[in-house]
């Protein structure tokens, strides 16, 4: 196959009417207005809330109360969460406040009212999380729950996906990369936008700020 | 069927004959595409000068395809570097006979699909279906049409042309029994959810698409809302991903741009809410995700376009823009394209990669050639020229009446004197008119036209007389 597409490829005949612009010396990077340059948490917060997402912004000091009324508000009974060291302190809320809460594999993570996950970066322009698969975080924690807890360091809001994008490395990328912009959606029925249809039904972000 | 290509086999005007008359069709494509087009103004709107951006996402499109079999060979190095298991395809029919292979080498049983417009393109369920495995679609709009038997009508959006009376009735019977279906959106997707999730945990092997390669790393991007994607991706011990060939860039940089115009210009969102990045199985010490990862690339007639006046067809994106600004697809949806891909760049790809099929010629005539196409497609494909190259290519192949009519018009129309003569001519036959739908050949062109009727007195014979 990659011999005919070989034999196939070379310049095709240009179009007078619209012409090809011409080569470029880099690829531009999108900037959008949606993003403040000096209200980095601002913005995230903002465009975030506009995708649907839950955000509380909160200190270090604020997570007891803040878990709390999480699992109030939600009737959360059986959490399960990855094991970065960020989200040691809210695995500890959550056992204070009487949530069954352990490790994730599939199965528990499919019994869950709550997934609790931290991001890798959050991204200011479109209030997107990255998750990244690796030994502390995974798939699952993130997807089967009903609902989405995911803690956002501040320290880690950056502008938009091209500060991702453009760093990633050309090898020894984790098996899985996923930008989560608001709670699972879907449109199919008449364009409605109903949440929750395969993945989490709510997305909680926790941004802290002192971490 | 050939190659795996299945096409309506019915005439274009025979299915927008039956597509106008469905007011409750044209009133579900009406509301979804304007829905869909105004989220794209406003969200393009929130970027720096995107009509930059779109002119360099056209360039960089260019670049990838005038390097073509270096990138996918890049690719497919790199991939196979991080554990994917790559194949090669050259048309629908190959592809269909590798993952019915892997589905028999794996002793899978129960699979599920993400929503994906290329094993739509090859009929794959179908071919699953007849070597005895069960297939489930798992996207909300595809599930509906699978259970309905039905074909998507829309790139993005498959189940645009359905209305929620219509989905609740498809879906009540897999309900259990004694359960009663109402026709509520958000109590129909909870439905969905539920009885999908059982799918998702018993499936053994999952299906998708691919947005996008990129070839410098060996991923693959997953482009989705609902998490159908994901969960077909992650849940199943085997994920098979059918990646067109064109489907692809070489660096992040390049991918950056072009995830920015494609979120923005299909459902109107800055971001879909998952942008899955895949890059091989699940690693050593990872709790989830499957143990082998497939990649089938599938050329199936796209390799003929590279290197001619047609090769632009292969930068489109599947953001489904040209779809949502076309007047031609507002009044008769998709279907009346008769095959998977309809509107603007359905009328360019099914001629061009459905060639063998008669039907498929006709379908360039299905647009006005407006333009608006090419001024919302994301990496500017100039549309509106292609579809007159290929109505060019169809003229050169018009029977020899046809083609005699046009070369009497011109000559006549060419000079003053026989000008003069011919419109001296229709004002005589001016009682014929009426009877001009009742002519052999012409009946076909004036149904659904009205039949202009000459002025009794030219306009030359007026103004001479001095009554203008």
């Amino acid at each position: 196959m990659l011999a005919r597409l070989r034999s196939r490829a070379g310049a095709s005949p240009e179009n007078v009417a619209h012409p090809m612009p011409g080569p470029l010396e880099s690829v531009p990077r999108p900037v959008s207005s949606l993003f403040a340059a000096d209200d980095l948490v601002g913005s995230f917060v903002r465009n975030a809330t506009a995708s649907g997402a839950v955000v509380n912004v909160v200190r270090s000091d604020d997570l007891a109360v803040y878990v709390a009324s999480l699992v109030e508000r939600r009737s959360v009974r059986h959490a399960v969460a990855s094991k970065q060291r960020e989200a040691w302190p809210v695995v500890e809320q959550l056992g204070a406040a009487g949530v069954e809460i352990g490790p994730f594999d599939r199965d528990a993570s499919s019994r869950a009212d709550l997934g609790v996950s931290v991001a890798t970066a959050g991204l200011a322009t479109t209030g997107s999380i990255v998750q990244r698969s690796d030994e502390v975080g995974g798939r699952t924690v993130s997807l089967l729950p009903t609902a989405h807890l995911c803690i956002v360091p501040a320290s880690r809001i950056v502008e938009s996906t091209s500060d991702v994008l453009r760093a990633l490395p050309s090898t020894g990328l984790p098996s899985n990369v996923v930008f989560v912009t608001g709670p699972s959606k879907s449109g199919d029925i008449e364009q409605i936008i109903v949440t929750g249809v395969h993945g989490p039904v709510a997305l909680e972000l926790c941004v802290v700020l002192d971490i | 069927m050939s190659g795996g290509f299945t096409l309506a086999g019915t005439s274009l005007r025979s299915r927008t004959a039956e597509a106008t008359t469905d007011d409750r069709l044209r009133a579900s494509v009406a509301k979804a595409v304007d829905r869909f087009a105004g989220g794209r103004v406003d969200t393009l709107a929130t970027l720096d000068d995107p009509d930059a951006l779109r002119a360099a996402a056209r360039r960089v499109r260019q670049d990838v395809l005038a390097e073509l079999p270096r990138i996918v060979e890049r690719f497919a190095d790199n991939a196979a570097a991080a554990g994917v298991i790559v194949h090669w395809a050259l048309d629908g029919q190959a592809a269909n006979d590798i993952v019915t292979e892997i589905i028999r080498a794996t002793g899978a049983t129960s699979i599920v699909k993400g929503k994906s417009m290329a094993t739509e393109e090859i009929g794959l369920n179908e071919a699953i279906e007849r070597a005895g495995a069960r297939v489930v679609e798992t996207d909300l709009g595809e599930w509906i049409l699978q259970l309905a038997g039905q074909t998507p009508s829309h790139i993005i959006a498959p189940a645009v042309h359905l209305d929620r009376d219509q989905i609740r009735d498809i879906l009540q019977p897999e309900a259990a029994e004694g359960e009663v279906l109402d026709n509520d959106p958000e109590r129909l997707a909870a439905f969905a959810r539920r009885t999908l999730r059982g799918e998702f945990l018993a499936a053994d092997l999952g299906i998708t698409g691919c947005n996008m390669a990129v070839a410098e790393s060996g991923s693959f991007v997953l482009i989705e809302n609902e998490g159908n994607g994901r969960l077909s991706s992650t849940l199943p011990r085997v994920h098979v991903a059918v990646m067109g060939v064109e489907r692809i860039v070489e660096t992040w940089d390049q991918a950056d741009l072009i995830l920015n115009l494609l979120a923005r210009s299909g459902t109107g969102q800055h971001l879909s809410t998952y942008t899955n990045i895949i890059t091989g199985p699940r690693r050593e010490g990872e709790v989830d995700g499957p143990d082998e990862v497939h990649v089938v690339i599938l050329d199936n007639g796209r390799s003929e376009l590279l290197g001619t006046e047609f090769e632009e067809a292969l930068n489109c994106i599947r953001c489904g823009a040209c779809l949502n600004v076309c007047p031609v697809y507002r009044q008769v949806g998709g279907h009346a394209y008769g095959w998977v891909y309809s509107g603007p760049i359905g009328a360019v790809l099914t001629p061009l990669l459905a060639g063998e099929h008669p039907e498929a010629a006709e379908l360039p005539v299905a647009s006005t050639l407006c333009g608006a196409c090419m001024d919302a497609c994301p990496v500017s494909i100039p549309l509106q020229d292609l579809l007159l190259s290929l109505r060019r290519q169809k003229a050169m192949t018009a029977d020899k009446i046809e083609k005699g009519a046009w070369r009497a018009w011109s000559h006549a129309w060419s000079r003053p004197v026989t000008f003069r003569a011919s419109l001296r001519a229709a004002a005589l036959g001016r009682p014929l008119t009426r009877l001009a739908s009742s002519l052999p050949g012409l009946g076909a062109w004036a149904d659904g036209r009205g039949v202009p009727v000459p002025a009794a007195r030219t306009f030359t014979e007026r103004w001479k007389s001095g009554e203008l």
